[in-house]
């Protein structure tokens, strides 16, 4: 007769459940040390403003910045500029991330469209952005529409990329696992391809996304009034050092805050796995 | 009591579903590869395995015993020979099996209860994964993700998703060969104690021989590959057995001497291997599932794809230290400057200065604000710009100042495109104007609409440069456009536009700026290039028709543009020296920049205003032209 053995316990250690929450103490903590290096750079700009290495045409300070910063805000250009840029890189991402996922899909699960499509598409990946800028003028004027379409080529690369290549790269002992308890075809990737690309395509996401805000510097070239491009080449055109330093800024804190708020998704969808 | 006889306390879930029946394997063996490039992982094998028996296959690596249970599984084809369970044969992937591999194998998106469920997606009546859960000893970890897991309880989950279909045969690959060895043994103890109780036929690859003896109803042994049947090994001592007992010990080391004849390690097999059996070596031989996340590959796009050639810097100029002469003089050129133009044409300023080994370099401003930009980051030592721009550049700290007057241009008006409903200023109101901020035709606008009692705030104001600026107008993007000449005269002649407003009073001159630290370091060769403008301004006026000619030709325009850019708009019959004339005209400006926000916090524009005017080296070229004729 066959005897129940009773199953040990011992094994089920105890794993920590998701990520560790940080305490208020930690949270300060690693706020503080994320701060030093930029608050290292002011002191270091500063330094060098106050040596007069560059003149202040060439280098405002610190302060000049700040002072910038007011003028726009009183002048009630500041939100507006945030704005409208904001708003160029949601769509235009939001057109090359539906493009690049529909295309990527595509060419990753269909090896006749890869051979078809995809070098041709790497040959266009190729293409410097601003490559582009004059032909969008030409055919498309200087509206919003160029620009919205320069940004979704720039978002559209690293989304498409990263899900191909996730898609190549998904272990080929998990898909031979899923045939074992009967994947085939469309349930294949549907329901085991696709989700173990979802990390793959995340990363590409946040590459995306970042891409779009670097071209959205060379969409607002294309004739814009508002944005912090614009703010930028206006910057550029008077002759304003300081509204040149203090358009970088914000572009990299408003960037900075897109990609942390698509890593609070890319945590959230992806709590099973490793590599976030 | 004899196994494979279902234990009627066995919870509903992890019954048989298939009614056990016999396994047959006849003359099965497999080839992997192509003919010359082929090889023998099976040689022809006969195996019958009884319902409900736990068989374990055990023999050297790379001997073909996984190949053998992936053939069983469906997971392969025979190349010769067939294997059926009961009457029907196995084709393909069939489900009366279940596989655990040698790693879990989980998906790693699914939580532990769904990873089990997958063992029963194909069967119509869905057994409850908790029974399962419980059954592998894993109540409490329902809600855990595989990575949550350790490597023990991720295998008991792999094993709970091939228990939970009730397969009629499940193979276990080398279930517990990445385990540590205490977990192994409980490992061990949970696959005796659940397979039993389900009845299935077990079929387990091993090549851990106390494994074998401790599970085992019959232990076949297979030789180095390619791999056969060298011995089968019925044991029947009683379970629950102990793992020191003497019987097994003694066919532990009936199995260990053929184990002595191994020659084919792992090293070896992998280097003879073809790729296809390389590959299969490589599945038994690697550890742990979930470290495919890892093996991502980031693609970083370009990140420069925004160069710094793109706003227009170009490579900083360095001046040769030797006395007064530069080693390189860097002037620009601009088709609102027609003497610059000139200049560049015959080589006047190139043939002066050769004797001192100084070069001249040309650089084409496409606008005051690109001279500007240039000034500003010392790529050239003078630029050509509007006087509105220059002021503007001076009272936000560049180190430029006005050396000479190259023109007193009409090159800005507001344009309009043929049948346009905007004939006066006022029409403005509400409209897209392109217009080319930090220039001459911006302020053009923004006067012009100050003085009907309108600011830059009631049009939208699109920035282009000037040459995008018309096409805008002409593909009907604006409604208006800030124009600057040669492309003004350009879409009036080939386009129609109208220059519905104009005023001479509001363009503010061309302005010839130096860098002062040029002034300082190079006096001398100022007032030479001066020298050289004032003969291009006066070339000009004697052959206007050549002078037109070439602005036709550098800028691509028809000679008719030319003409009119050059006849009707550029008058040169000046006085060269910036003085009061200008000053009037750039106080008129003040206003504009203030009321625009165009100058930084701080900046005292009357101040800049003041020093702008250098007019020292113009004075001594006249004086010396003077001299010389």
């Amino acid at each position: 007769m066959i005897q129940r053995w009773s199953i040990p316990a011992t094994e089920n250690r105890s794993i920590s459940i998701g990520r560790p929450s940080l305490g208020l103490g930690e949270l300060l903590k690693r706020i503080g040390l994320a701060l030093v290096v930029p608050l290292a750079l002011l002191g270091i700009w500063q330094l060098v403003v106050e040596l007069g290495i560059y003149s202040r045409g060439q280098l405002p300070a610190p302060v000049d910045v700040w002072r910038a910063g007011e003028q726009l805000w009183r002048s009630d250009r500041f939100w507006i500029n945030i704005q409208v840029s904001f708003e160029r890189v949601v769509r235009g991402f939001g057109y090359g991330a539906v493009i690049a996922i529909a295309l990527g899909l595509v060419v990753g699960l269909w090896s006749v469209a890869r051979t078809l499509i995809d070098p041709a598409l790497q040959a266009f990946r190729t293409i410097p952005s601003l490559a582009w800028v004059p032909l969008f003028i030409l055919w498309m004027g200087i509206g919003e529409q160029p620009k919205i379409m320069l940004i979704a080529l720039g978002a559209f690369f690293p989304i498409y990329t990263n899900l191909v290549s996730g898609i190549e790269h998904v272990d080929r002992k998990l898909i031979e696992a899923a045939q074992a308890y009967g994947y085939q075809r469309h349930t294949l990737a549907w329901h085991v391809i696709l989700p173990a690309t979802l990390p793959s395509l995340m990363t590409g996401l946040r590459l995306g996304l970042a891409q779009a805000w670097l071209f959205l510097v060379a969409a607002e070239l294309i004739g814009a009034s508002r944005g912090l491009g614009f703010l930028l080449v206006d910057g550029q055109n008077s002759g304003r050092a300081d509204v040149i330093v203090l358009s970088i800024i914000l572009l990299a804190v408003v960037g900075k805050l897109c990609d942390f708020g698509l890593a609070l998704v890319q945590n959230r969808l992806l709590r099973w796995s490793d590599a976030t | 009591m004899p196994r494979g006889v279902i234990d009627p306390s066995t919870p509903v879930g992890m019954k048989g579903f298939f009614v056990p029946e016999p396994l047959q394997i006849r003359g099965v063996s497999k080839t992997f590869g192509k003919k010359g490039s082929a090889m023998q992982a099976l040689q022809p094998i006969s195996l019958d395995i009884a319902p409900g028996e736990f068989l374990v296959i055990v023999g050297p690596s790379g001997c073909g015993k996984s190949t053998l249970l992936r053939l069983i599984g469906g997971l392969e084809q025979p190349t010769q020979g067939s294997i059926a369970i009961g009457s029907k044969q196995v084709d393909s992937v069939d489900p009366r099996c279940a596989i655990v591999f040698q790693e879990p194998r989980l998906f790693p998106w699914k939580k532990v209860t769904a990873n089990i469920a997958v063992g029963a997606r194909r069967l119509d009546r869905k057994p409850d994964p908790q029974v399962l859960v419980d059954r592998v000893g894993l109540s409490g970890f329902e809600q855990h993700y595989p990575n949550q897991l350790s490597g023990g309880m991720a295998q008991r989950v792999a094993l709970a998703r091939a228990l939970i279909g009730g397969p009629q045969v499940i193979l276990l690959d080398e279930p517990f060969a990445a385990l540590d060895a205490l977990t192994r043994l409980r490992m061990q103890d949970l696959v005796n104690d659940i397979c039993g109780s389900v009845g299935s036929t077990v079929v387990m690859v091993t090549h851990d021989i106390d494994e074998a003896l401790h599970l085992a109803d019959r232990i076949v042994v297979m030789s180095p590959r390619p791999g056969t049947i060298v011995e089968e090994i019925s044991i029947d001592t009683p379970r629950p057995r102990e793992r020191g007992d003497a019987h097994l010990a003694a066919l532990r080391a009936r199995i260990l001497r053929h184990f002595g004849f191994e020659t084919c390690t792992e090293s070896a097999a992998v280097v003879a291997a073809t790729p296809a059996d390389r590959q299969l070596l490589k599945s038994t031989i690697e550890q742990g599932d979930l470290s495919f996340m890892n093996r991502r590959r980031f693609t970083l796009m370009g990140a420069s794809a925004l160069g710094l050639g793109a706003l227009g810097v170009v490579p900083r100029f360095q001046h040769a230290a030797a006395q007064d002469a530069p080693g390189k003089i860097v002037l620009d050129y601009a088709f609102y400057n027609p003497s610059s133009l000139v200049l560049k044409e015959f080589g006047w300023i190139e043939e002066d200065v050769a004797a001192d080994g100084v070069e001249i370099e040309w650089v084409w401003s496409a606008g005051s604000n690109k001279a500007n930009e240039y000034l500003r980051s010392d790529a050239v030592d003078l630029g050509s710009t509007a006087g509105s721009a220059a002021l503007l550049a001076r009272a936000n700290g560049s180190g430029i100042q006005t050396v000479y007057l190259y023109s007193q241009p009409e090159w800005s008006a507001l344009v309009a495109p043929p049948g346009s409903d905007i004939t006066t200023v006022e029409g403005l109101a509400g409209k897209k104007v392109a217009a080319t901020k930090g220039t001459d035709p911006y302020f053009f606008l923004l006067r012009s609409l100050n003085e009907v009692g309108l600011s830059g705030n009631d049009v939208e104001v699109v920035n282009v440069q000037h040459a995008d600026g018309k096409t805008a107008l002409e593909n009907g993007d604006v409604d208006a456009w800030a124009g600057l000449d040669p492309y003004m005269a350009q879409t009036e002649i080939e386009h129609g536009s109208t220059l519905f407003h104009r005023n001479i009073d509001f363009n503010s001159w061309g302005f010839l700026n130096a860098r002062t630290k040029f002034l300082d370091e190079h006096p001398a060769y100022v007032t030479r290039i001066l020298v050289q403008y004032e003969r291009a301004r006066q070339w000009i006026r004697d052959n206007p028709d050549e002078a037109s000619a070439i602005l036709a030709r550098d800028a691509d325009l028809s000679k008719d543009v030319a003409d009119k850019e050059l006849f009707e708009r550029t008058n040169l019959d000046i006085d060269p020296v910036p003085g009061p004339t200008q000053t009037a005209v750039l106080e008129e400006i003040i206003p504009i920049f203030e009321a625009e926000d165009q100058l930084q916090p701080g900046a005292d524009v009357n101040q800049a205003l003041a020093e702008l005017f250098n007019t020292t080296f113009i004075e001594e070229a006249i004086a010396q032209s003077g001299a010389g004729s």
